[in-house]
């Protein structure tokens, strides 16, 4: 006899049910933390550069991925950049439509050898081009509590 | 290289520090659910437990009879050959009393220590165990090698679960 | 069987603590620069990496071996990740070991990270997936179960005291004073383990090793390229791992057959024909103290029910004959799941070479063993270290 019983009525097929029933707390890390403050407390961005090959990440790192050195301090860059690609989103996770599309794009950040992914605002899907140039929109102070929605978009300059 | 010379990495917190917001951090709580297919030897397993009855599968060539039932056998690398009914009564083969939950919290005060236990079944072969809990018992008088047997929840009740067996309790000679 | 020798030139390591500030990631980078710092490489002289991480449940990070590679010099290299529960620790070596002495890679950067803290309401918690979901999770069990069923078993067959494995417990613990990584580090007695609250018994909360967030890193070379980067190579001359079934409750849990198993591996490729003789020190994995005698029976280091007998006699302590856990294990510095065996195998690599510092055992050692376990209890990973 084999291993597997042919089985041609479907309410023979059983199951059963549960879930990982855990949940999360994820701290920022040391490189992350100094970045988020930064936006909080004062709206600016915080990048850091390796001195041994000159790579410069945004947000800040405490080591370079690249040759693994140890990066000390941090220098703030504008918060400007270059939209390097983008997607026009419709639906939501669970498959059900978004009353609003919303615009989803990787962003080259002037200064940095990085890209940050965020939603574009201000702006009309169609009127969208690749490597048009863009700011950060903040939420105000008072609103904002170390988080990437502290940025509620990029909109162009 | 003695590890002293090093200035070691990793830097300790205290909860509180998160609470206070001395430290930036992000919640998530994922839905992560199952619908676990039990595949067709515990589909039988579970479904002949509704009916009250601890089933197992054999394998002819090194003859062991299997608890869990499995559709082959791990051994000889063959597919199993059939069913065999066991009975409902085992021997224990190694038990605990538990004050802990599984995340970690204690159990409250006045609630029964839970006892886990694993049971080696009768008609299985001998080492076959499953696990399961006791009951109807006081923890000072459990005793490895102690024959159980068990209590099924009524036959309405039954969902084809391995709950479905409420507990193992002492057998009476 | 042909080929490369392959010895450890280098390691790193963090503190274990129980919540580190680091992400997993920068925990990775912390130990990986150390280790590459320790024998003056930098990543370029690394031709692969090897990584050990546990499941995605303890930190909340889907695809965990490309998470961390960033932090172990994975950039642009090539790079495997592997898992065998607490086995990893010991593992990774073995696996970097492959990369190695199969002549395909002249260095390979070993790397083990873990940051169990984000794991709400308590990294427990996450294991409860080790049990069957079907058959077992409708009883609600917890981690703890397993351990004590385990132990009871092992107590009840050879009539062991739960007195007698606190020793372990209480040496391992005292052992950790002297490890900068130390988690914790205490000076107690018998009477103060037996005293602590009962978990799950017979398991004590002093009978446990910690949840931690921590990572180790170690750097292999094949055999010319270890003798010019250090004039102390520890060499890995034996390596052995293996699986037993899941169905745990199958088992006999009084003894790790696949312990044994794994054991012989590493010492018919290293030439030991007597361990009892020829190990001179050993860290086995500690998670629980009745595991450190448990795994030493399994090492063939004590004879079946007999190790317990070495550590009321004192030979298993710093200054004993057979020197067991000298860093502290994980009862005592800590227990960061894939980073503890890592752990332990460092601590073998500095004793070889006499640089243990104030754990350093008298007359230094020639021939050591790392072992670790982990899955359901299923997994036996061992390897055999030389100066």
């Amino acid at each position: 006899m084999g291993m597997t019983e042919r089985i041609n009525r479907n309410v023979d097929l059983s199951y059963w049910e549960g879930d990982i029933p855990v949940n999360y707390v994820y701290t920022y890390g040391l490189g992350l933390e100094a970045f988020f403050r930064k936006l909080k407390d004062q709206g600016r961005f915080l990048a850091s550069r390796c001195e041994s090959c000159g790579v410069v990440y945004l947000p800040a790192r405490i080591f370079c991925e690249r040759c693994l050195a140890e990066i000390e301090g941090t220098f703030q860059v504008p918060g400007t950049g270059t939209v390097y690609a983008f997607t026009v989103v419709h639906k939501n996770m669970d498959e059900s439509s978004k009353k609003e599309p919303v615009i989803v794009a990787l962003i080259d950040m002037d200064e940095t050898d990085s890209r940050m992914v965020h939603y574009l605002t201000g702006v009309k899907p169609e009127d969208v081009k690749v490597g048009m140039p863009v700011k950060a929109v903040l939420k105000k102070k008072k609103e904002r509590r170390g988080h990437i929605e502290d940025i509620v978009g990029f909109k162009p300059v | 290289m003695e590890l002293e010379k090093y200035e070691l990495g990793g830097t300790y917190y205290k909860e509180k520090d998160l609470k206070d917001g001395k430290l930036l951090s992000l919640d998530w709580k994922p839905k992560l659910q199952y619908a676990w297919d039990d595949g067709v030897a515990i589909g039988r397993y579970l479904a002949e437990l509704k009916k009250g009855n601890i089933i197992a599968r054999k394998c002819n060539k090194c003859g062991r009879i299997m608890i869990p039932p499995r559709m082959f056998c791990e051994l000889c690398w063959r597919p199993t050959d059939e069913w065999v009914d066991c009975k409902d009564t085992g021997r224990i083969s190694t038990y605990s009393i538990c004050y802990v939950n599984w995340d970690a919290s204690r159990i409250k005060k006045g609630e029964k220590p839970h006892l886990p236990a694993v049971i080696e079944i009768d008609g299985a072969s001998p080492g076959m165990g499953i696990m399961h809990i006791l009951g109807e018992v006081d923890p000072e008088d459990v005793k490895i090698g102690m024959k159980v047997k068990a209590v099924w929840k009524k036959p309405a009740e039954r969902e084809g679960s391995i709950t479905d067996i409420l507990y193992f309790k002492p057998a009476r000679r | 069987m042909a080929y490369q020798k392959v010895a450890i030139v280098g390691a790193g390591i963090t503190k274990f603590v129980r919540r580190a500030q680091e992400t997993g990631k920068e925990l990775a980078f912390q130990a990986s620069k150390m280790a590459l710092d320790s024998c003056g490489m930098t990543l370029k002289d690394v031709d692969c990496v090897s990584l050990g991480t546990a499941p995605d449940a303890f930190d909340g990070v889907h695809m965990k071996g490309e998470y961390l590679s960033d932090g172990s010099g994975g950039w642009r290299k090539p790079y495997m990740r592997q898992f065998v529960g607490g086995g990893t620790g010991v593992f990774a070596p073995i696996h970097g070991w492959l990369h190695v002495a199969s002549g395909m890679f002249d260095t390979c950067l070993v790397v083990c990270s873990e940051k169990m803290s984000s794991c709400y309401p308590h990294p427990q918690g996450a294991f409860i997936t080790i049990f069957d979901h079907t058959t077992e999770q409708a009883l609600n069990p917890t981690l703890i179960w397993i351990f004590a069923l385990e132990m009871n078993r092992f107590m009840s067959a050879y009539g062991i005291s739960k007195e007698d494995i606190a020793q372990v417990s209480v040496k391992n613990k005292k052992n950790a004073m002297d490890h900068p990584s130390a988690q914790l580090p205490m000076d107690i007695t018998v009477e103060d383990v037996m005293n602590s609250e009962t978990l799950a018994w017979p398991v004590n909360r002093l009978d446990i090793s910690p949840a931690s967030d921590g990572a180790a890193a170690i750097v292999l070379a094949s055999e010319h390229t270890a003798k010019r980067i250090t004039d102390k190579p520890v060499w890995i001359d034996g390596v052995g791992w293996n699986l037993d079934t899941a169905y745990w409750a199958t088992r006999d849990l009084a003894y790790p057959r696949y312990v044994e198993k794994a054991a012989r591996m590493a010492y018919d490729m290293a030439g030991i024909t007597e361990p009892k003789r020829e190990i001179e020190i050993a860290e086995p994995y500690d998670p629980f103290d009745y595991k450190e005698l448990h795994h030493m029976e399994g090492l063939l280091l004590a004879d079946r029910g007999k190790a317990v007998e070495m550590t009321v006699d004192g030979v298993t302590q710093r200054d004993g004959d057979r020197p067991i856990c000298p860093s502290g294990g994980a009862l005592g510095v800590g227990n960061p799941i894939a980073a503890t065996g890592l752990m332990k195998v460092i601590e073998i690599f500095l004793q070889l070479r006499g640089e243990a510092g104030p754990r350093q055992v008298p007359g230094t050692p020639h021939c050591g063993l790392a072992q670790a376990w982990g899955d359901l209890m299923q997994v036996g990973t061992v390897v055999v270290l030389r100066s």
